[in-house]
């Protein structure tokens, strides 16, 4: 068992400045990236890598760990799997900065090999595994996608790009599809996309630039409230003008994108909001009202005017969750890839008696493999708020179990008990 | 004055594998049943599918438990499919105490005509090569196996359906209230009228066991469940505390009952006592990934084993450790003491001790006296 005063989980911009200002106050910090390299997306996708980078070199006497899985959330315990065995770490205070993932939404075929999100395009990129020697590649989307789908056309990969009006961020040299996407086609792997028009085109992979949704699965494990608020990018945690989580825990902050996506300045402005709020709280601040104001101020300059508006709705109490979706998924389209559920079997389930998610799971098996819901649990949200006319932020969410990724057995039996503390770490 | 649709003949509370079976045998012989159930179907979530005779209780318990288990093959007949699987069950001990008490429960059911046996190490391995090269010894039970308990509750619920019997889910708060010639329940989905209640909740609502004035010797147990990813066939039969599903996923289950945290809370001290018994247990697991752990707080028996009969006039209670192994049998025994106020004639032989009712323990023949 490792004690420390602040915890931060993810290193992205968020986690990256509340840890160097925890870290600035003194405070004993520990930052836990899950990825073997610190930034997040922000590494990743173009836009905000200066900032990014000039955060990890604010991270002196932070102690980092990567290639960390914070798998479960047990009161101010967390459960860390690094390389074979779980580390219990306690902390005084734990700020989560898990950022959000963009969700692909079902469509014909959307299941195939080859069809990726945004940020695993430019991951592939980076690892020049799409370049001059891969098939003709198709991305669709908007402006993030424009930028991709240039950067692609520079590395000689043989791209277009799909969506019903050209984007600014796209090279002229890159030919634009006008239309919608209807189905993707192939057999085990995607080799050629149907428009609405029904026009086909080949192609070896395909891109397709999703909404982003907070990552809530720690908070939720926590037994935090979420609610729906679309501008933030759906389910996001309720949290109070300090950052603090709603929920039984106390000390538990929520900072960056997985408190509602907004900018990249805004995510590392949040970090410093909820670190100062947590060194506030934990008596470790000098001039704590007049730096939480500050830092709240950036905030709200920083960011999306919507989105600052609505994170203030939301920390106001506000409860912007009646959104009805429109979703008209064909039966035959598979929902759940794990278990391969699709969406018709989902409809059946609702004619015996299913109404909520855990429902559907229980009959179809739905969100039981090894995603547990991560994946599926949004699209399956979405639909069934279309399909029953309800809300989706009045549904109730599946349940957020531990482990939060698949953990190998050896690591969940490893003889740490919570019982034997240590004062200090043995890190 | 509510319409005649909302009268039952019995009502049933509880949406669980037991509430369905106790439906299902009322709708075949012809008595129309509804089920209530607070939330969805299904009932708990941490229910793991095995089906095993518990041998460490009075033999006529284990016989109570071979009985229901007979009755899984035909009910598979009756209502299609559950990955029913009659594996048999081992229970591999690691400690020469352990080893002693294997062979000395093995005696006594074989003295009590129960087929169980003790097998020595080299045996075990033979049938379970991936079991730990430490274990001693186990104990077999040729007639446990499993079920998939999803699989079979919904069955149940379907085939309930087609002979008559409906479905009341997400009633919310649920009173019952006794009146002449039977009971009023309320519920957020309306009022039913039924001649005969059947509580299979285990009563844990205070409010509902005021209205009953009826208390049961139970109490609320923590039960922890690990799931694998879908692995390759590693076990053959099921285990004390693991076995593998038809889909490949490995069910790992705590063999302590944990009084610790919150209902439906995981604590992590439980996933590790789980996890490490079964990395003690099947060593070749270590690397195997679990994917979820479910927690459930159930109400069982406070004595293990079952509770079963008439509560009161007109009110039936069923409550059960092992509810999968047990389901068929309860089923069965509600709905021939509802209809013919009798036991089915095999049970009569066995178990006679284990019927209670609020004056204490009460036998079969105490039940036909009641009819005479």
């Amino acid at each position: 068992m490792i004690a420390t005063q602040i915890v931060v989980v993810g290193a992205g911009p968020a986690g990256l400045a509340a840890a160097s200002e925890a870290r600035a106050s003194g405070a004993r910090t520990l930052l836990i990236e899950e990825r073997p390299g610190l930034g997040g997306r922000a590494m990743i996708v173009p836009g905000a890598r200066g900032l990014t980078e000039g955060l990890m070199r604010d991270l002196g006497g932070v102690e980092v760990w990567r290639t960390a899985l914070v798998w479960g959330l047990f009161g101010h315990r967390l459960a860390v799997l690094r390389g074979e065995r779980t580390e219990t770490v306690e902390a005084d205070a734990i700020i989560l900065a898990t950022g959000a993932r963009e969700i692909l939404l079902p469509f014909p075929g959307w299941t195939l090999d080859g069809i990726v999100t945004l940020e695993a395009g430019w991951e592939a990129v980076r690892s020049g595994r799409i370049g001059s020697a891969a098939g003709p590649v198709i991305v669709a989307g908007g402006v993030e996608g424009g930028a991709l789908a240039s950067r692609l056309s520079e590395r000689g990969a043989k791209v277009a790009f799909l969506a019903h009006e050209r984007p600014g961020s796209l090279k002229d040299s890159v030919p634009h599809l006008a239309g919608n996407l209807a189905a993707a086609q192939g057999t085990g792997a995607v080799e050629r996309i149907v428009l609405v028009d029904g026009t086909e085109h080949e192609c070896r992979t395909l891109c397709v630039e999703s909404p982003r949704a907070p990552a809530v699965e720690l908070a939720r494990q926590a037994g935090c409230p979420c609610i729906y608020e679309p501008l933030l990018g759906g389910f996001v945690p309720r949290y109070d003008p300090t950052m603090a989580l709603h929920g039984p825990l106390p000390r538990l902050y929520a900072a960056g994108d997985a408190a509602g996506v907004d900018s990249p300045r805004a995510a590392a402005e949040s970090g410093r909001l909820a670190a100062r709020c947590a060194l506030h709280e934990l008596g470790l601040l000098a001039d704590a009202e007049q730096r939480v104001e500050e830092s709240r101020r950036r905030l709200a300059a920083t960011s999306f005017p919507l989105h600052a508006r609505a994170r203030e709705a939301l920390q106001a109490g506000a409860t912007p969750d009646d959104v009805f979706l429109r979703q008209d998924t064909p039966p035959e389209v598979v929902m759940c890839p794990c278990e391969s559920v699709t969406a018709g079997e989902l409809r059946a389930a609702l004619e015996e008696g299913a109404a909520t998610p855990e429902d559907l799971g229980w009959w179809t098996r739905c969100g039981r493999g090894p995603c547990q819901w991560r994946r599926c649990g949004i699209p399956v949200m979405r639909w069934l708020s279309a399909t029953l006319g309800v809300p989706i932020g009045r549904l109730p969410q599946p349940r957020a179990r531990p482990p939060a990724r698949p953990v190998p057995l050896s690591a969940l039996a490893v003889d740490d008990t919570p019982g034997a503390m240590s004062s200090e770490g043995h890190a | 004055m509510p319409d005649r649709s909302d009268e039952y003949e019995v009502a049933i509370l509880g949406a669980g594998a037991v509430g369905c079976a106790i439906a299902y045998h009322l709708a075949r012989r012809k008595i129309t049943p509804v089920v209530l159930d607070e939330g969805g179907a299904g009932g708990s979530a941490a229910t793991s599918g095995r089906i095993s005779v518990q041998a460490d209780t009075p033999e006529s318990y284990a016989r109570l438990c071979l009985r229901s288990i007979e009755r899984y093959p035909v009910l598979q007949e009756e209502i299609g499919p559950v990955e029913y699987v009659r594996s048999g069950g081992l229970g591999p001990v690691f400690t020469d105490a352990g080893a002693r008490a294997g062979m000395d429960l093995a005696q006594r059911q074989a003295a009590a005509g129960v087929d169980m046996r003790w097998l020595p190490r080299e045996e075990v391995l033979r049938l379970e090569p991936s079991l730990s090269p430490e274990i001693l010894g186990a104990t077999f039970f040729p007639h446990d196996g499993s079920v998939n308990p999803s699989l079979l509750t919904q069955r149940l619920m379907r085939a309930t359906r087609q002979i008559g019997g409906t479905f009341l889910l997400y009633c919310g708060h649920l009173t019952v209230r006794s009146r002449p010639g039977g009971f009023l329940i309320r519920s957020g989905r309306g009022e039913i009228q039924a001649g005969r209640v059947v509580l299979t909740t285990g009563l844990d609502d205070p409010d509902l066991r005021r209205q009953v004035e009826i208390a049961l010797p139970t109490h609320r147990a923590h039960e922890l469940m690990l799931i694998t990813e879908a692995l390759p066939p590693l076990l053959r039969h099921v285990l004390t505390s693991a076995h593998q599903k038809v889909s490949g996923e490995m069910v790992l289950e705590s063999s302590a009952q944990d009084a610790e945290g919150q209902p439906g809370e995981v604590t992590r001290a439980a996933i590790q006592r789980v996890a490490r018994n079964a990395a003690r247990l099947l060593p070749s697991l270590a690397t195997a990934r679990v994917i979820r752990a479910c927690a459930e707080l159930r109400t069982i028996p406070s004595e293990g084993g079952l509770i079963l009969g008439p509560g009161g006039e007109n009110i039936y209670v069923a409550v059960a450790s092992q509810e999968i192994t047990l389901c068929p049998l309860i089923g069965e025994a509600i709905a021939e003491i509802i209809t013919r106020r009798r036991l089915p004639q095999d049970l009569e032989v066995c178990g006679l001790d284990l019927f209670w009712t609020p004056a204490g323990p009460a036998g079969a023949r105490d039940l036909r006296q009641d009819s005479d």
